[in-house]
């Protein structure tokens, strides 16, 4: 061994140290990219009667900077942080809308009760009777637009749900494919393929935020990825999601595992932005539908019972003066069902119903009846006697089979479904229902309408139409606070957690230019190295001239 | 501690998001004069202003309905005070001819009561702006009072009332039949008429005379009385009234404060937080900037 070829190794190793820092200064903003180092080693030493000569330097390895506890503590914080994101995005859409006091329903309903009033006070003039048709114009027009805003952000779900299983599948196939690259590739070398691996773990990152995934790594190496039990990436093998309608409601998309396999999209069950999406359709969405639908249901149905006992100006008895919605609940059949069974629903009392959907599966012998909400069942005879707790009637037709099911929405469409029955002023009711021909100035209806505004009629007599809606406002208020809240605390958690996990392998530009600077150093000494072995070499030259 | 380059720039880029998205709110709330701009600003406040707005506007609507009762009511006392005029006039014509001698005064007061008789029909047959009777009830569409002889009573006995509070309903209105008598004996207009009668008949004995005319006059007075009394309770409904506004005026008030105290901005505080942030935001803009001009690799 000479000088010669030590010099050269030293310039080869400090050729890789500098490509090395180079690659490092090239991926600075590459997302997922961990800064990468020349592992260099002595070269064996020769032993020589002098004892052993070192031989040089080697670059044994470049290496990818990784710290597996960082990056875990990463992985776990960015599903959430994703969760909390997409949650607080998705409720402020409600929350949003139902800002502006001075706009919103609550105004409409308080022009509706003024407007009665204003008849009351006067019955025969109509003027005030034009009043009380375009204020419960513009009272239906409000319910109408919140219930339309809220189907739309249905429709928005839906899409979304469609979009993310778009990504997760193309996260996973991707996954799967350098899952089978590194393989190969770790296979035929020893040297890991850190390019591929941050590729992959950038691929792992965007699927955890877009699903909350669980990872665990296999003996070859290979990333197995699971989603809500369902494994979604297995070597080098991706079992896609899919996202289809429900069963129950094809306007709904739910995601399943694979073609036909598990219903994924349960509420509570899967992380990242898509269980963002299934959780707020859930539990803000539907309750929002159907609170909205349950005030539409008692003000019509409670406006209509007064009216109806009521006579116009014409003497006739009062028809209806809303729309009437008590035969609107939706009743969904399971695509599945094999019976013939046929199920309807018609509301009873609106004060008595709540925001919750409702199970009906029969199971060959008896119907339980479930309260999605939170639980509570009814079966057999105490069915019965639902109009009395909970507002609304059922009743079957035809022949169910065992393992048919129905999903009943007992208020949902009325959100969207608020309409005025009259259009003609003469036939507001104003008078009482005993009131003789001719009785025009008879205001006994119309007081007890304008009365309305403060009758305890929603929610089991605890609420007036507008205290209810106060409520709800105070409700999503609540909901979309913490939503904001839970996105910053978890926000500041991901935070910390990514600026320990770029400490150590995120690159840094003085780093990189000191560490450049370092071993343009040992090349300049390297090549020195050479110039002073061929110096030695003149010098022995010059002795045979 | 080690820092990443880039995780650098993207943390200082969402320090300077934040400080506008504050900045930007506070602006708002500013140019709203809101503090709550949606109700996940304050959840409880939001409920608050709602009900404290439903509590003003169902108030709004008590005072609004007290200043049609009141005006009613005003207009009934008016009208009430010329029929009783009228009757009070009856009463002093029919005094002047007690004796009865004279059969030439007799008609003249028989004829200046037909006059009178024609006065408290139109009192008893008024109309409200909108042309309907004060006085048939419900039945407010056709005039109540036939013009006779007899006069009959073609309304019912039907009272308009109006909500002046949550709970408490008032009158406004008073039924033809009560106002004036009608179906008893001290009917004003039967009474009228058969004095006229006993008037203008000049064989009647002076005890029958006497007797007619002062049958006659009692019933005058008891009628007047009638509205006296009818009077008094349009005057007491216009208390309870008053004393409703007083209170609905304060509730209104009461409303109004708790809407200001929950929804509105402190002005003084936005404001300075408004410069502070302002400040925050321009140093962290300029420290931003100085920072990133540091690397190493200038002096290379």
């Amino acid at each position: 061994m000479s000088i010669y070829s030590i010099a050269v190794t030293a310039l080869n190793s400090a050729n890789v140290a500098i490509a090395t820092t180079g690659h490092n200064i090239a991926n600075v903003n590459t997302p997922g990219y961990r800064r990468q180092e020349a592992v260099l080693a002595t070269n064996f030493a020769v032993r020589t009667g002098s004892g052993f000569i070192g031989q040089g330097v080697n670059a044994t390895a470049v290496r990818r900077i990784y710290s597996g506890f960082l990056e875990q503590q990463v992985f776990r914080s960015e599903a959430q942080t994703a969760y909390m994101q997409r949650s607080a995005a998705a409720i402020n859409q409600i929350d949003g809308v139902l800002g502006d006091r001075s706009a919103g329903l609550s105004q409409a309903l308080q022009q509706f009760f003024a407007a009665w009033n204003s008849l009351a006070n006067d019955p025969a003039s109509t003027p005030a009777r034009q009043g009380v048709l375009s204020a419960a114009e513009s009272l239906s027009n409000s319910i109408n637009i919140y219930g339309e805003y809220f189907r739309a952000l249905q429709g928005g779900a839906n899409a979304e749900i469609r979009s993310l299983v778009t990504r997760i599948n193309a996260d996973a196939a991707q996954i799967a494919d350098l899952n089978r690259q590194i393989s190969a590739l770790q296979g035929s070398a020893l040297q890991p393929p850190n390019d591929l691996l941050d590729q992959r773990d950038e691929a792992l990152s965007q699927l955890n935020r877009l699903a909350g995934v669980t990872m665990v790594t296999n003996e070859t190496g290979d990333y197995n990825v699971f989603v809500s039990g369902h494994a979604l990436v297995l070597g080098g093998t991706a079992n896609r999601l899919s996202a289809q309608p429900s069963p129950y409601d094809p306007t709904r998309v739910e995601v399943y595992a694979g073609a036909s396999g598990a219903q994924l999209s349960v509420p509570g069950r899967i992380g990242g932005e898509l269980g963002a999406i299934v959780d707020f359709r859930s539990r803000q969405l539907d309750p929002a539908q159907n609170t909205l639908g349950r005030i539409a249901l008692s003000l019509s149905m409670q406006v209509n019972t007064l009216h109806q006992a009521g006579k116009d100006l014409t003497g006739a008895a009062g028809g209806l003066f809303f729309d009437d919605l008590t035969g609107l609940p939706q009743v969904h059949a399971n695509s599945a069902n094999t019976g013939t069974g046929f199920l309807s629903a018609s509301v009873v009392d609106g004060a008595l119903l709540t925001t919750s959907d409702y199970l009906l599966t029969y199971d060959g012998a008896s119907y339980t009846l479930q309260r999605l909400a939170d639980g509570t069942s009814w079966s057999g005879a105490s069915l019965a006697g639902l109009s009395a707790t909970e507002g609304f009637d059922l009743s079957l037709s035809g022949a169910t089979a065992a393992g048919d099911s129905f999903l009943l929405r007992p208020t949902a469409a009325a959100s969207y479904s608020m309409g005025v029955a009259i259009t003609d002023y003469t036939l507001i009711a104003a008078a009482g229902g005993s009131a003789p021909a001719g009785a025009i100035l008879d205001n006994t209806t119309a007081l007890a309408l304008a009365a309305l505004q403060q009758d305890r009629t929603m929610m089991r007599g605890d609420n007036t139409f507008e205290s209810a809606y106060a409520l709800w406002v105070g409700e999503i208020g609540s909901a979309a606070a913490a939503a904001k809240a839970n996105e910053v605390l978890y926000g500041n958690l991901l935070q910390q957690a990514e600026a320990a996990q770029q400490g150590v392998s995120g690159v840094n530009l003085d780093e990189e230019a000191a560490n450049l600077i370092r071993f343009q150093h040992a090349y300049q000494a390297a090549a020195q190295l050479i110039k002073t072995a061929n110096a030695l070499f003149d010098t022995l030259l010059s002795i045979g001239r | 501690m080690r820092i990443s380059t880039a995780y650098a720039f993207s943390l200082n880029t969402s320090a300077l998001l934040d400080k506008q998205s504050r900045l930007s709110e506070l602006q708002q709330q500013l140019a709203t004069g809101r503090r709550i701009l949606t109700p996940a600003d304050d959840p409880a406040g939001a409920n608050r202003a709602l009900q404290a707005s439903q509590g003003l506007a169902r108030t709004q609507n008590h005072l609004n309905n007290m200043d049609v009762a009141t005006s009613r009511l005003k207009q009934e006392l008016t009208i009430l005070n010329g029929a009783k005029g009228v009757l009070d006039a009856a009463r002093a014509a029919v005094m002047g001819v007690q004796s009865g001698t004279d059969m030439a005064l007799r008609r003249d007061v028989a004829n200046h009561l037909s006059e009178l008789l024609q006065d408290l029909l139109a009192y008893a047959n008024s109309r409200d702006s909108n042309g309907d009777y004060y006085f048939a009830g419900s039945l407010a569409g056709s005039a109540p009072f036939s013009a006779g002889p007899p006069v009959t009573y073609a309304g019912n006995s039907f009272q308009l009332e109006i909500a002046i509070s949550d709970s408490r309903r008032i009158p406004v209105a008073d039924p033809g039949d009560a106002v004036f008598s009608m179906g008893t004996a001290n009917d004003p207009f039967a009474a009228l008429n058969q004095l006229i009668t006993d008037l203008q008949y000049p064989s009647l004995t002076d005890a029958a005379y006497t007797a007619a005319i002062s049958a006659g006059l009692d019933k005058l007075v008891a009628a007047a009385d009638q509205v006296r009394t009818i009077q008094n309770a349009v005057a007491n409904r216009l208390d309870v009234i008053d004393a409703a506004g007083t209170i609905a005026i304060e509730f209104r008030r009461q409303f109004q404060d708790e809407l200001q105290r929950v929804e509105r901005v402190d002005l003084q505080q936005v404001a300075v937080e408004l410069q502070l942030q302002q400040v925050s935001l321009q140093a962290s803009q300029q420290a931003f900037a100085r920072a990133s001009q540091l690397s190493l690799f200038n002096y290379l």
